[in-house]
């Protein structure tokens, strides 16, 4: 991720430092590893910011050392909650929300996903970069770590409660007459769960069952 | 035919790039990249219906660090293309294209996952030209070992959906020969059977012995929802 974290950067590098050396010497700053979760990420570029245009305009420059130990320490923890609230909370409930949407008003199901994640992921992105820049340094003291796992956890629990609605709400408005699709359905549905707690693969698991629906429609109908 | 299959192969280019490498604005998600290839090729219903079965499932594989992910959101990008293509050809056997489309699909998912092996390796070459050039006193070439990366996904997607399509309409051509057509109406399972698959997908990723109860809640509500709209 390093190569595009200075790609973010180069805008504002042209900007500040306006011969080619120290052009340089920031780039360099920035181009050693570096890997987080994308979107909390702009957090991090936002302090690099700040950092950078400190340098530019005082004369004993700043500890960049700070900053290195900083976007180390940071980035492992941002990533963590990055991914836990955007990739295991947000996407899944927002495209959970377009699924079931889906059922009811059609294209408005995936209009919604898109729209609804894209807010969420804009808005961390610029407020991360704003606060970053804005903060410095003292930027980690405004994140508040505990309120993420709260938000997490509250997500959490509506994924839940939307799972068990829209197990319901999905024979229904498929309108499964027949005993077999919805013993079908909710036995799948059970089997998933058993073969992802097993570390089987998507896409196994999924043809696994498409081969025991065969069979089992060949007997039944 | 050709022009559309040179335009959702270049619409496949931006599933991928959309996947992992620029933006990732979820443009790339099977209920997304399907109901546009729906739109796009006057069959909405039908990618809708290919997106919302495949979405789901494949929400268990996060893509978070170096984690080897199947190709999902191609592959079912490309059981989309290959629904509308034989839905619009040949009438009454809707069933079967759908499941021959979907298992295609998930199929190629899996068996190109090393693949992504390589994509990341040529990254990596892409990140050591770039930190050579800075050494160098090229700051230019930041921008364009960048736009290198997503150049080279979008190829990827675009080489991937073709080879996978031309070889998708083989592969169903091939199971509507097998396959008699009085198989159609005891395949009346398959919908039922990938709904639930993505209900206990999203039921790994949010029930566990904490949440458990909310779950019930949520089928108490959803039942309680459906006998009162059907009373009412």
């Amino acid at each position: 991720m390093n190569l595009g974290y200075c790609f973010c950067l180069l805008p504002f590098v042209k900007r500040v430092a306006l011969d080619e050396e120290g052009r340089k010497k920031i780039v360099l700053r920035n181009m050693r590893f570096f890997n987080s979760n994308p979107y909390l990420s702009s957090f991090l570029v936002g302090v690099s910011l700040n950092f950078e245009e400190k340098n530019f305009n005082s004369k004993t420059g700043v500890d960049f050392k700070k900053l290195e130990r900083l976007k180390r320490r940071l980035s492992e923890s941002l990533a963590v909650i990055g991914d836990q609230l955007l990739w295991a909370r947000i996407l899944p409930l927002t495209a959970f929300i377009g699924f079931t949407v889906s059922f009811i008003w059609g294209i408005l199901g995936p209009v919604l996903f898109f729209l609804i994640f894209n807010f969420v992921q804009i808005y961390v992105r610029f407020k991360g970069v704003v606060l970053g820049y804005r903060e410095g340094e003292n930027a980690v003291r405004k994140l508040d770590f505990k309120k993420f796992n709260k938000i997490a956890e509250y997500l959490f629990g509506f994924g839940a409660f939307l799972s068990g609605f829209v197990f319901v709400m999905i024979p229904v408005s498929q309108s499964y007459k027949n005993m077999p699709e919805l013993i079908v359905f909710a036995l799948s549905a059970v089997v998933m769960f058993f073969f992802l707690r097993l570390k089987i693969t998507v896409p196994v698991s999924l043809v696994v069952l498409i081969f025991a629906g065969i069979f089992t429609g060949a007997i039944i109908y | 035919m050709e022009w559309n299959l040179l335009l959702f192969c270049l619409i496949g280019g931006v599933v991928c790039v959309d996947t992992d490498t620029f933006l990732q604005s979820m443009l790339s998600q099977p209920l997304i990249a399907c109901t546009f290839v729906g739109l796009l090729f006057d069959n909405i219903t039908l990618g809708l219906t290919v997106g919302m079965l495949m979405q789901l499932p494949f929400l268990a594989e996060i893509p978070v660090g170096g984690r080897n992910m199947s190709f999902g959101n191609l592959g079912a990008y490309v059981a989309s293309g290959l629904a509308i293509f034989f839905s619009e050809k040949i009438n009454g056997s809707q069933n079967i294209i759908l499941i021959a489309a979907i298992l295609w699909g998930t199929a190629i998912s899996y068996i190109t996952s090393p693949l992504l092996k390589y994509r990341r390796n040529f990254n990596l070459v892409l990140v050591r030209k770039a930190d050579q050039a800075v050494k160098r006193g090229r700051l230019s070439e930041i921008s364009l070992y960048q736009y290198c990366g997503v150049m080279a996904a979008f190829i990827f997607g675009v080489v991937y959906c073709w080879i996978f399509f031309e070889g998708g309409e083989r592969f169903i051509i091939y199971v509507m020969y097998k396959i008699p057509a009085q198989m159609e109406n005891k395949l009346v399972l398959i919908k039922p059977i990938l709904l639930g698959a993505g209900i206990g997908a999203m039921m790994y990723g949010f029930i566990n012995k904490k949440s458990f109860t909310l779950a019930g809640i949520g089928v108490v509500a959803g039942a309680a929802f459906f006998l009162l709209k059907s009373y009412f």
